[in-house]
C-alpha cells in the first residue's frame, strides 16, 4: 500500500522511501519522513495536485506522484 | 572582536533572534527560506559580530541558499556557533546539531520556541540535555526576546578560555568508525577543519566537502575507493539504503536515546488552531477561491476602501497648503522665477506627485507582510502547485512572485530556495512580470482618471495580466530551451502564528521606507533633471514645453508607440525615465503636464488618452522592462549576461505585443 | 541674487549627487534593496561566486 491509498485523516507507518526521486528523498528525510515514522494524510488538492501530510507533528506538502512512491503499512 | 555564526533549521527563529541581539530589522517571516543570504550585525553593547545565515536541514546543500551556509562554514573565520533549535521539533533539529558538534568548533545551543513546545505538552530538561551534549543549552523565546540576555552573556563570556564551549557528545557510527579513522589520516594537514567531520561528510556525499577535499588533495582516488567499499559492505550487511541513510539512522538512534532521557511529552491529541484553519484554507475545493478572494480584498483595501481616500487627503495637502506655503516662502526670500519654477513645477510636482501614493503603498506592504508572517504563504505555494506544475514550475516559485509584488529585487533573490536550477532560472526571469509597488502609482493615477468606478477591478486585472503572461512565458521558455530537468516540490507548512503588531509594523515600514527614501533622493533628482529638460530646449531657456529637449527626445520615440495608442512625446519620455525607477513615470507626467495636483492631472490626461489607450499604456508599464536595480540583480543571481539580455528583451517584446493587441482589438469594440 | 545662486547650487548639487548615487546603488542590485545595507558589513556580493555557477 502506498501513501495515496490512505484515506484522508488516517494514520499509517512509513515502510519504504527507496523509490523516491533523490532530491525529494533527501528533503523528506531531512524533514523527518523516514521509515518507521507515523504519517497522516491530511488532505489532497484537486486535479492530481499535491497532498498534505503530517509527520512528527509537522505538516508537509509533496506531489501526489511522489506520495505514491512512499510505501506505508 | 570575534564573530559568531547563527545556524539552524529553517524557520526556527534565527533571524528573530538576530534582530533581538543586534538591534537590526532583518526580514522575518513564517515560512522556510526567508533568509537567503549571509547578514552580519554587531551585538548590542558589544564589539562582537553575529552572522545570520539561511536555514538548513543538513550541511549537504541542495539549493543555493543552503550553499551559502556550507560555503561559510568552510571558508569563513568565526569563533563560535550559535545553533538555534526548535524545541517543538527537537528530534529533527538535533540531526543538524550533531553535524555541527562534529564540526568541532565551540557551540552553544539556543533552545528556541519553548513557548510552542510547552503548549504542545513537551517538557525539556535543558540541564540534562546540556550535560549529555556537553554544550551550553539556553532556553529562549526569540519572538519576545526572553532569555536573549543570558544568551549574549554565554556567547561573549568564555571566548578566551576555549574549552568549556567545545562539545563532547559523539555519535558512534558502528563499523564506520574504523573507516572514518582511516580516512582522517589521509586528509592533508594544512586543512584546518575537523578531520572526523570531513570524513563523515565525505561519506554522506556532501558535494561541497568532496570538492573542497579535492581542491586540497592532489589525489582522491583512494578516498573514493574507500567510500565505494563501504557502500558494498553495507549491502553485504543487508542494509538496503544508501550510506547517507545509514549515517542518518545512526544519528537518529542516538537522538532517540537522548530524547528519552531529557524530554517528557504529555501530549494531548486535540485539534490545534492550525488544523482548523487548514481545514478551510487548504480545502480541496475552497483553497484556490479563498486565495483569490484574499487577493481581491487586498486590492479593494488598497485602491478602494482605504487607500484612495487617504491618498486624496494627502493630495489635497500637497497641492493646497504645502504649495502655498512654499510659494510664499520663496517670495519672501526673493527667489527668482527660475528657482520658483524649479521648486514648484519641478520638485513639488514630481516628488509630491509620487508621495501622494504612500498610503496605498503602505497598505499593500502591510497586507503582504501579514501574508508572510501568518504562515499562509507556504499554503499558497501548495494550493498553486498544480497550476505551476502544468507550466513547468513548482508551487515554491509562487513565493518569489508574491514577494515580487512588493519589490522585484528581493523576489528574484528569494528564488534561491528553489532546488532545481532550471526552475530557479525560470522563476528569476518571470518575477519581473509581477507588478511591483513602484508601478502602483501609475495605475492609481490612470484608474483615477478613467475608471473611477472600477478602480480595484481594473488594477486587479492588471496584476492578473502579469501573472498570466508569466505563466504563458514559463510554458514557452520551458518548451524552448529548458526542458531537461525534472520538477520537484516539497515544502514545509509551518503552524499559523498570529503576527505580532510590532513585527508587522516593522516589516511594513522596512519595505515602505525605501519608497519614501527614494522620493527624497532619486525621484527628487529625476524630477530636477526632467524639469530642466522641459525648461531648456535647443533654442534656449524657458522655452515652450513642446520645443524642449524632452519633447525632442520623446518625439523621436513617439512614432513607435503610435500603434499602441499613446504615440505622444510625453508618453515616450515618461517611459524612458521609467527604466531607472518606475515611480519616475508619474513624476515625469506631473511635470510634463504642469499639473499642480492629481485632480488636475487626471483632467489633462483625459484629453490625451482614451480609456482604451490608458489601459494599453498601463499594460505597457506593467510589462515593458525591469527597472535598473532588477536588471542588476538578475545579472548577479544568474551570473549570466545572456539571461540578463533575454529578460530585458523578451519583456519589451511581450509588452509591445500585448499593448498592441489590447489597443487594436479593443478598438474594434469601443 | 545670492539667494538664488545658493538655492540653485544646493538643488542641482543635491540632485546630481543623488542621481549618481542611485545609479551606482542600482547597479549593485540586491544590496540596495536589503534593509540592512547600512549596518551589514558582510558584503552581499561575496556569495556571488557561489550563485549559480552551473547555470551559465
Ligand atoms: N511562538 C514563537 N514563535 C517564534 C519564536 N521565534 C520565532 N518565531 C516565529 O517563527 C517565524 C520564523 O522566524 P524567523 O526568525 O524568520 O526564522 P528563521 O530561522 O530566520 O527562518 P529562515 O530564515 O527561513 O531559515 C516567525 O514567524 C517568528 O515570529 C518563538 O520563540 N516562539
Ligand atoms: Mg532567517
Amino acid at each position: 500500500m502506498n501513501l495515496t491509498d490512505l484515506q484522508q485523516g488516517k494514520t499509517a507507518v512509513v515502510s519504504d522511501v527507496t523509490k523516491l526521486n533523490d532530491i525529494v528523498k533527501q528533503r523528506l528525510i531531512d524533514m523527518g519522513l523516514v521509515e518507521g515514522q507515523e504519517i497522516c494524510l491530511k488532505c489532497a488538492m484537486p486535479f492530481g495536485g499535491p497532498v498534505m501530510v503530517e509527520v512528527c507533528g509537522q505538516c508537509l506538502s509533496l506531489r501526489r506522484k511522489e506520495a505514491s512512491r512512499i510505501g506505508v503499512s | 572582536m570575534s564573530q559568531f555564526a547563527l545556524l539552524g533549521n529553517p524557520n526556527t527563529g534565527k533571524t528573530s533572534l538576530f534582530n533581538h541581539l543586534t538591534g537590526s530589522y532583518a526580514y522575518v517571516g513564517n515560512w522556510s527560506g526567508v533568509t537567503i543570504e549571509k547578514k552580519v550585525g554587531k551585538l548590542r553593547h558589544q564589539t562582537d559580530l553575529l552572522v545570520d545565515l539561511p536555514g538548513i536541514y543538513s550541511l549537504n546543500p541542495l539549493s543555493k541558499d543552503e550553499e551559502v551556509v556550507t560555503e561559510f562554514l568552510l571558508t569563513d573565520e568565526f569563533e563560535k556557533i550559535l545553533n538555534i533549535v526548535d524545541a517543538s521539533q527537537l528530534k529533527r533539529n538535533l540531526q543538524l546539531t550533531i553535524q555541527l558538534i562534529e564540526f568541532g568548533k565551540p557551540l552553544i545551543v539556543g533552545l528556541n520556541m519553548v513557548d510552542v513546545a510547552q503548549s504542545r505538552g513537551i517538557q525539556i530538561n535543558e540541564k540534562k540535555l546540556s550535560d549529555i551534549l556537553g554544550v551550553r543549552v539556553v532556553p529562549i523565546i526569540a519572538r519576545t526576546g526572553k532569555g536573549c540576555d543570558l544568551l549574549t552573556k554565554e556567547l561573549t563570556s568564555d571566548t578566551r578560555k576555549k574549552s568549556p564551549g567545545t562539545p563532547t557528545f559523539k555519535v558512534d557510527y558502528g563499523f564506520l568508525e574504523e573507516i572514518i579513522e582511516q580516512m582522517s589520516e589521509l586528509f592533508p594537514d594544512d586543512v584546518n577543519l575537523n578531520k572526523r567531520w570531513m570524513a563523515v561528510q565525505y561519506l554522506e556525499g556532501n558535494k561541497r566537502v568532496i570538492s573542497y577535499v579535492s581542491q586540497h588533495m592532489p589525489n582522491t582516488a583512494l578516498l573514493e575507493q574507500i567510500k565505494q567499499e563501504v557502500e558494498e559492505e553495507l549491502v553485504k550487511r543487508g542494509y538496503a539504503h544508501s550510506l547517507r541513510q545509514f549515517i542518518y539512522h545512526m544519528r537518529d538512534k542516538n537522538i532517540t536515546h537522548l530524547l528519552e532521557q531529557t524530554t517528557i511529552v504529555t501530549s494531548s491529541t486535540k485539534t490545534t488552531t492550525t488544523d482548523m484553519i487548514d481545514r478551510v484554507v487548504t480545502n480541496k475545493f475552497l483553497g484556490l477561491p479563498i486565495f483569490l478572494f484574499f487577493m481581491y480584498v487586498v486590492f479593494m483595501l488598497t485602491f478602494d476602501w482605504l487607500g484612495t481616500p487617504l491618498s486624496d487627503v494627502l493630495d489635497g495637502f500637497m497641492s493646497g497648503p504645502l504649495t502655498t506655503w512654499t510659494e510664499n516662502g520663496l517670495h519672501v526670500i526673493g527667489a527668482s522665477k527660475f528657482i520658483k519654477d524649479l521648486v514648484l513645477n519641478g520638485i513639488i510636482a514630481g516628488v509630491g506627485g509620487v508621495l501622494v501614493f504612500v498610503p496605498q503603498i503602505f497598505i499593500m506592504f502591510f497586507l503582504i507582510s501579514f501574508l508572510e508572517d501568518s504562515g499562509y504563504m507556504a499554503r499558497v505555494a501548495m494550493v498553486m502547485d498544480r497550476i505551476m506544475e502544468s507550466i513547468g514550475l513548482n508551487g515554491k516559485a509562487f513565493i518569489p512572485m508574491i514577494i515580487g509584488f512588493g519589490c522585484n529585487v528581493p523576489g528574484i533573490m528569494a528564488a534561491r530556495t528553489i532546488e532545481q536550477p532550471k526552475e530557479r532560472l525560470l522563476t528569476i526571469l518571470l518575477t519581473p512580470l509581477m507588478s511591483c509597488s513602484a508601478r502602483l502609482p501609475v495605475y492609481a493615477l490612470f484608474v483615477g482618471a478613467f475608471f473611477v468606478n472600477h478602480r480595484a477591478l481594473v488594477v486587479l486585472s492588471l496584476y492578473v495580466l502579469g501573472i498570466v503572461v508569466a505563466m504563458v512565458m514559463a510554458r514557452i521558455f520551458s518548451f524552448l530551451f529548458l526542458k531537461k530537468e525534472k520538477s520537484v516540490f516539497v515544502i514545509e507548512l509551518p503552524p499559523y502564528r498570529v503576527p505580532q503588531a510590532l513585527t508587522l509594523w516593522r516589516s511594513t515600514w522596512e519595505k515602505g521606507k525605501g519608497f519614501i527614501r527614494k522620493a527624497g533622493t532619486f525621484i527628487f533628482a529625476g524630477s530636477v533633471l526632467i524639469w530642466l529638460l522641459t525648461y531648456a530646449g535647443p533654442h534656449g531657456w524657458n522655452v515652450e514645453m513642446d520645443d524642449s529637449f524632452l519633447a525632442f527626445i520623446g518625439g523621436v520615440l513617439a512614432p513607435i508607440f503610435e500603434p499602441l495608442g499613446f504615440g505622444t512625446w510625453q508618453a515616450a519620455a515618461s517611459l524612458l525615465t521609467g527604466f531607472l525607477a518606475k515611480e519616475v513615470v508619474v513624476s515625469t507626467m506631473n511635470i510634463i503636464y504642469h499639473a499642480p495636483d492629481t485632480a488636475s492631472l487626471t483632467g489633462v490626461l483625459s484629453t490625451q488618452y482614451s480609456a482604451l489607450s490608458a489601459l494599453s499604456f498601463m499594460s505597457f508599464i506593467l510589462l515593458y522592462i525591469p527597472c535598473l536595480a532588477t536588471v542588476a540583480t538578475i545579472r548577479k543571481e544568474t551570473a549570466s549576461k545572456k539571461w540578463t539580455y533575454v529578460s530585458v528583451i523578451y519583456s519589451l517584446v511581450i509588452a509591445y505585443i500585448i499593448s498592441l493587441v489590447i489597443y487594436q482589438i479593443g478598438g474594434l469594440f469601443f | 541674487m545670492i539667494v538664488n545662486i545658493f538655492l540653485g547650487l544646493i538643488i542641482f548639487g543635491y540632485a546630481g549627487w543623488m542621481m549618481v548615487r542611485h545609479i551606482k546603488r542600482s547597479k549593485q542590485g540586491k544590496c540596495a534593496a536589503c534593509p540592512l545595507h547600512k549596518s551589514c558589513s558582510g558584503s552581499c556580493s561575496e556569495t556571488e561566486s557561489t550563485s549559480m555557477t552551473e547555470m551559465k
